[in-house]
């Protein structure tokens, strides 16, 4: 099995104000094709920062990020956006959802980024997993029309849309009710199962950790556990 | 109080860029405001500054002396008495001059041209000498020096001449050529006078084209007329503004005296010529009249600018109360949950208020002051160029050959004013929409 | 491309969500859409309305002169009076030769500008010629009739030596003046002009008439050209009053609104004005202070009307005034002057009754169509000079009637003008030649020369250059004598005089006008290639300072536009910062999604463009529409000059797909420029928002 993500001897500093914030500090970490990971550790413990370093989004002060095979410090804005775009799938604290497109649309969105399938194709695709995630009922429902527990269905049909190899989700529960983040989870275990898909969770909810097969734990800008 | 200006000014710089791009807006429209005021102010300052060198005094009283009742001259007679009696009837005078009218075929050599003649006596006019500027030679005649030649008191001398370089252009003559001054009578007689050109100045707009000077005595020879009769009073006031009034005065106090003084009319001297004629009186009457009579035939300019200037500025002006009201709503919108918070910990709607009107004030305040100020140094730094004007319909338009904006505090200050006012009203609104807020609803507004 | 279609989704939904900002930016464009429309149009009609006026009635389409030229030639006047300095084409001829070859040159009209003055006759002139014609008809009770009216306007003078004395520096010619006047009104001259009337005429006709009186001195402004060629070729050419100077004819004709304004007996013409005011404009007499006082200026002028009543005219009018104003007391004069105090409630039965009984009493114009008048003018070297010519009637331009500036300039044929410029056909630079050598090179005295060649023809009067410009008449004296032979007035001249010789300038007209600049350059070196140097104008540099006005305007327009532009480009930029900043999260999802800057920049773009399109579909819309209801209305012209500008009493405004092409155009760029700065702000938003909580 190859190492989908590996992170060597990684540090992530920001300024704040006149300050330095040391968010990562030497961290190693390597995540093997198809694994369901969750980043455990208290608020302020470098969750974030990892999921971005992994998600693209961000690249290193120091150290070396791998993604995809790929060194992301070594790469530019457009071919961080073509890695996001093709390899990673991204399921948000707060379900950002691009407000003025309605369901369908918003799940169609990267595969029109890429560009790469047909209409037939796109939509069967799409479909597909709208029947997945249960919101058939929904197809042409704008965000601001949906309940919490439904934003966050369509964020996971969309990052899951392009067939990414890893999918990242920072706190995909923090927002919901136990119940659906119950049965987000549930979807995220079973869509993993089937598709083989890389997740990488990062929370600090207990009940999220039970459904995780590795827990690598934070704690203030260190691996305490890597699982 | 203070603690709400501090909120106020702490919201702008927060909105920096916000702020920016509003203030450039205002900074533009109030610099705008100021240059195009000054600009008519210019035009303004042009047109007094050539009719009172060339066509009038603050105040006129001439007359029309009628031989027969079909004929007319701008003429009137006894002009001591008349400056005497005119002298004591207004106390404002700040000194009299009187001038000789005439009108007169000017011909050289090469060319020949239509002007109106003013007969001066030149070592009265001292307002005439200090705003009469020599012309450089180059002005006027090819491969001419930069330097200028002549002397205005020249004039003091018999048969000579002032012309401006445009006529000296057209004409084709320079300081010490002869040009030939022939009136034309009805009957087809023409008297001619052969004068010397002493000076030749600086143009002074559209009225300067048609105008020149020469000594009294020479009109007099011209028209041979007697040596009491002069063409007009021309009153020079401490205060240009009393004109108006100096004028009823005038009116009044010479018909106590027993002068004919004629119904006023606001039209120039020479406009009057054909209806005078077509009256059937004779003898003599006085005409009193301001500056503004003796140019109205150009007030129209000023007239269409200030139309403009205000369609313009208002125009602009609403496009900006759009943008105010937009920003000032953006802003109401982004805070909703600071509004609610400070509702919550018990800050009237008020207060609310008065923080957006602070804020939208402050704003308006320090913008347009430095789009005033901005506009007033440009406007300066415009005027002292002396950029001339290429287009002659321009000129025409503007009463000069060079761009003049003339800069008054008092405008700057009201544009400033303006403006402020404006922001306020403007932001009044958005201002009123955020003090409504609930503040329960303004703690829940989180997307 | 999924791509377009989704930015359009995007960029539209968005339009739609954010309503307020989408609001005020769209009525800002809508609104500046709506002004480039409407101002370009309306200026776009006003030049070729005014381009109509000018081409149709006096300059054509190209207008040529000599290269020499000192001045600008200003056909409708403007800085440099008519008397400007365009330099002379000798040989029309060859002009018209190498002109016409050009194609899309219909028709080449010789010209040139001048001013002339014609003195009209006086009361006592008036009065004297009437008495002449009574003596020689030796009608006896006319004769005593008029002699006593002379008597009267002598004794009228009297007051006149008194009042000339109050000025005029020469009082030994005043004092002789006097002497002659009381002579005049002495019985004892009267008892000699029973015996000898004609010698009592010719005292009075040369010694007393020049000293008083007189009459009016009208200055006129013509054009002289091939007056047939001229109504031909300019289509709005109308005689109103009269007839067009014939082919071979010498003639005058007066502009028709100079003819009711300047020639027009003064009474009358106030009178038409105080009763279009009432009549046409609809104002009340009553607190406009402008018509109150023509009334008043009317009243005061009653004496034109009395001194030029005939005796039985006289008695008649003042028993037709009494019937009508039966309170006043008095007699014609008083009468006279109540009769002219109108008001809101008499002065339309008035303006009749004046039409009917006082006007055919009167000389209604100071010159009638078929009188002889005698134009005086100087010649561009200070010479006066005067020819006798006819006045054969009065033209306009159809739709131009009330427009002054297509109403000042007169017509004058070709011969008679080269008389008052001062220029010498052919023929008589043969016969001075042929003169000079007669007399060798003794001394020509000018007035002997003048003699030697027209002496006793009274048709050419011309006076010595009174002293002027020595130097001149030494010029003259030695080269080329200014001179000029006509005979009677009505002689025919052979047609080709007027197609050769000396013009001033030349009106070119186009078959079709579109294609201007082209056939002017073609003119142009058409006149280059036969060796003519030549000058070629088009109709708005030739016209004079009216030319300027719509450049003025259009200045004045587009430093509007642009100033309005600028600052809306500003407020369009703000708004759509804060609309950018308002969804940063948004951009910063797309962007982690995997959407590049570029479509992030290609995402606001889209959303202008589209909104750019819709407002100026909107404004271009309004603004065809204004525009439209204002050409079925039409815009009334309020003043005269705009009714030259808007070519006729009304403007009827047309808009071309240019106009909102260009409103679109600009509309598109001022918003893509706006945006720039707003998309690129947004394409620097880091994905890295999209995973920040709020």
């Amino acid at each position: 099995m190859s190492a989908i993500v590996e992170l060597t001897g990684v540090d992530k500093e920001y300024p704040l104000g006149k300050l330095v914030v040391k968010a990562l500090q030497g961290v190693d970490l390597r995540i093997e094709r198809g694994e369901f990971t969750v980043i455990a550790g208290p608020s302020g413990s470098g969750k974030t920062t990892l999921l971005n370093l992994v998600g693209c989004v961000d690249v290193a002060t120091r150290g070396k990020v791998v993604v995809a095979e790929r060194s992301t410090g070594e790469l530019g804005d457009g071919e961080l956006t073509a890695l996001r775009l093709h390899h990673l799938g991204f399921i948000f604290q707060t379900f950002n959802l691009i407000s003025v497109l309605d369901v369908y649309q918003n799940i169609e969105f990267p595969l029109l980024l890429q560009g790469k399938l047909g209409k037939q194709e796109r939509q069967e695709r799409v479909m597909g997993l709208i029947e997945q995630v249960q919101l058939g009922a929904q197809v042409h429902q704008r965000p601001n029309e949906l309940s919490g527990g439904q934003r966050q269905r369509v964020a996971i049909a969309r990052a899951l849309v392009t067939r990414p190899s890893i999918v990242l989700a920072d706190e995909p529960t923090a927002n919901l009710d136990s119940a659906t983040g119950e049965a987000i989870l549930g979807l995220m275990r079973e869509l993993n199962a089937r598709e083989e898909t890389t997740f990488i969770f990062s929370t600090h909810d207990q009940r999220v950790m039970e459904h995780a097969r590795r827990i690598v734990k934070l704690r203030d800008g260190r691996i305490e556990d890597a699982g | 109080m203070g603690v709400f200006l501090i909120i106020a000014v702490r919201n702008l710089i927060q909105a920096r860029r916000r702020t920016a791009f509003l203030s450039a807006a205002l900074v533009v429209v109030t610099a705008l405001l100021v240059l195009l005021v000054a600009l008519s102010a210019g035009i303004q300052e042009n047109l007094i500054r050539s009719a009172t060198t060339l066509s009038s005094g603050h105040v006129n009283v001439g007359g029309f002396y009628k031989v027969g009742s079909g004929d007319v001259s701008p003429i009137v007679t006894r002009i001591d008495v008349l400056r005497e009696d005119v002298r004591g009837l207004s106390p404002e005078v700040d000194y009299l001059i009187d001038r000789h009218r005439g009108w007169a075929k000017l011909v050289s050599e090469t060319g020949s041209m239509y002007a109106g003649l003013n007969g001066v006596d030149i070592q009265a006019e001292e307002r005439l000498v200090s705003t009469l500027r020599l012309a450089p030679e180059a002005d006027y005649r090819e491969g001419g020096g930069p330097e200028p030649r002549g002397d205005l008191k020249g004039l003091t001398a018999p048969r000579t001449a002032i012309v401006f370089a445009s006529q000296a252009k057209r004409l084709g003559v320079g300081v010490g050529d002869v040009i030939t001054l022939r009136t034309e009578t009805m009957r087809g007689q023409s008297n001619t006078a052969d004068v010397t050109v002493v000076a030749v100045a600086r143009d002074l707009g559209l009225l300067s084209t048609f105008t020149i000077f020469v000594p009294k005595e020479t009109i007099i020879d011209l028209y041979q007329l007697r040596p009491d009769t002069s063409g007009a009073v021309q009153i020079y006031l401490k205060d240009i503004d009393d004109a108006e009034r100096v004028m009823g005065e005038l009116r009044q106090g010479l018909a106590a005296k027993g002068y004919a003084v004629m119904d006023h009319q606001p039209v120039p001297f020479w406009a009057k010529l054909e209806s005078v004629q077509g009256e059937d009186w004779t003898g003599q009457r006085l005409d009193v009249t301001t500056w503004q009579d003796e140019v109205s035939f150009l007030t129209w300019i000023i007239t269409a600018f200030d139309t403009i200037t205000v369609i313009l500025v208002g125009i602009l002006v609403a496009i900006i109360a759009i943008g105010i009201m937009n920003t000032m709503w953006m802003s109401v919108r982004e805070r909703t949950a600071e509004i609610g918070t400070l509702r919550a910990i018990g800050m009237s709607r008020g207060r609310v208020l008065l923080i957006f009107m602070l804020e939208a004030t402050i704003l308006g305040a320090a913008a347009s002051l430095v789009g005033g100020l901005l506009g007033a140094a440009l406007a300066s730094g415009v005027s002292a160029l002396q950029l001339s004007i290429p287009v002659e319909a321009v000129r025409v338009v503007l009463l000069s050959d060079t761009l003049t904006l003339a800069v008054h505090p008092g405008s700057v200050a009201r544009a400033v004013g303006a403006l402020t006012v404006f922001t306020m009203l403007s932001a009044l609104w958005p201002a009123i929409r955020a003090a409504r807020l609930q503040p329960v609803t303004a703690m829940q507004h989180v997307e | 491309m999924g791509h377009l279609g989704m930015l359009l989704r995007i960029a539209l939904t968005s339009l739609v969500s954010h309503k307020v900002k989408s609001l005020i930016v769209g009525a800002i464009m809508i609104f500046g859409t709506l002004l480039v429309v409407l101002g370009t149009s309306l200026l776009d009609s006003v030049e070729r309305s005014m381009e109509e006026s000018v081409t149709s009635s006096l300059a054509g389409h190209l207008q040529i002169h000599a290269a020499s030229a000192k001045d600008k030639l200003e056909l409708f006047g403007g800085m440099g009076g008519p008397n400007a300095d365009i330099g002379t084409i000798q040989r029309f001829e060859a002009l018209r030769g190498a002109v016409s070859e050009v194609e899309n040159v219909e028709a080449v009209v010789p010209m040139g500008l001048g001013v002339g003055v014609s003195n009209t006759d006086g009361e006592l002139d008036t009065a004297l010629k009437a008495l002449r014609k009574a003596v020689r008809a030796e009608d006896a009770g006319a004769r005593a009739v008029l002699e006593e009216r002379v008597r009267q306007i002598l004794a009228l003078y009297r007051e006149e030596v008194s009042h000339k004395l109050e000025v005029q520096a020469d009082t030994a010619r005043v004092e002789e003046e006097r002497a002659q006047l009381e002579e005049a009104l002495s019985p004892a001259f009267w008892s000699r002009f029973e015996a000898d009337p004609l010698a009592g005429l010719e005292f009075l006709d040369t010694k007393v008439a020049p000293s008083f009186g007189g009459g009016r001195a009208l200055y006129l402004r013509y054009l002289g050209t091939d007056i047939p060629l001229f109504a031909d070729t300019f289509d709005r050419f109308e005689v109103v009053k009269g007839a067009a100077v014939a082919p071979g004819q010498r003639g005058f004709m007066i502009a028709d609104r100079t003819y009711e304004r300047q020639v027009k007996h003064r009474v009358a013409m106030e009178f038409d004005e105080v009763h279009r005011a009432v009549t046409e404009a609809g104002r009340q007499i009553a607190g406009d202070a402008i018509l109150e006082f023509r009334v008043e200026r009317m009243v005061k002028q009653y004496r034109r009307v009395l001194f030029q009543l005939q005796p039985a005219d006289a008695a008649a009018l003042e028993d037709a005034l009494r019937r009508e104003l039966p309170d006043v007391a008095g007699g014609l004069p008083e009468l006279l002057q109540a009769f002219l105090r109108v008001d809101d409630a008499t002065v339309v039965a008035r303006y009749a009754f004046f039409y009917r009984e006082i006007a055919p009493k009167i000389r209604l114009y100071d010159v009638q169509v078929g009188d002889v008048i005698t134009l005086t003018s100087f010649t561009r070297t200070g010479y006066v000079r005067s020819v006798n010519v006819r006045f054969t009637g009065t033209f306009t331009f159809r739709g131009l009637e009330s427009a002054d500036l297509a109403g000042v300039t007169n017509l004058v044929d070709l011969v008679t003008f080269r008389q008052l410029y001062g220029a010498q056909t052919d023929a008589q630079r043969e016969e001075l030649a042929t003169l000079r050598e007669e007399v060798s090179a003794a001394n020509v005295d000018r007035a002997g020369a003048e003699d030697a060649l027209f002496g006793g023809d009274d048709a050419v009067e011309e006076a010595a250059p009174d002293g002027a410009a020595q130097a001149q008449l030494d010029a003259v004296r030695g080269g080329e004598l200014e001179v000029e032979s006509v005979g009677d007035v009505d002689a025919p001249f052979a047609p080709e005089e007027v197609q050769q010789g000396l013009v001033l300038n030349a009106a070119v007209v186009l078959k079709d006008p579109s294609r201007l600049e082209e056939t002017r350059a073609a003119v142009q070196a058409a006149a280059a290639r036969s060796g003519l140097e030549v000058k070629v104008l088009d109709w708005q540099e030739s016209s004079g300072l009216v030319g300027q006005f719509v450049l003025v305007v259009r200045l004045v327009l587009w430093v509007a536009i642009g100033i309005i532009f600028t600052v809306a480009l500003v407020i369009i930029n703000n708004s759509m910062v804060m609309a950018t900043m308002e969804r940063t999260a948004e951009i910063g999802t797309m962007r982690a999604l995997g959407a590049q800057r570029g479509f992030v920049v290609a995402l606001f773009l889209v959303e202008t463009v589209a909104l750019g399109l819709l407002a100026g579909a909107v404004g271009g819309g309004l603004g065809v529409g204004l525009v439209a209801w204002m050409g079925s209305a039409g815009i009334p012209a309020s003043n005269e000059v705009l009714v030259f500008l808007f070519g006729g009493p009304r403007l009827y405004p047309s808009v071309g797909w240019e106009n909102v092409g260009l409103a679109v155009g600009i509309i598109l760029g001022v918003s893509l420029v706006s945006t720039l700065y707003p998309a690129v702000l947004a394409a620097r938003i880091q994905p890295v928002v999209a995973m920040q909580s709020r």
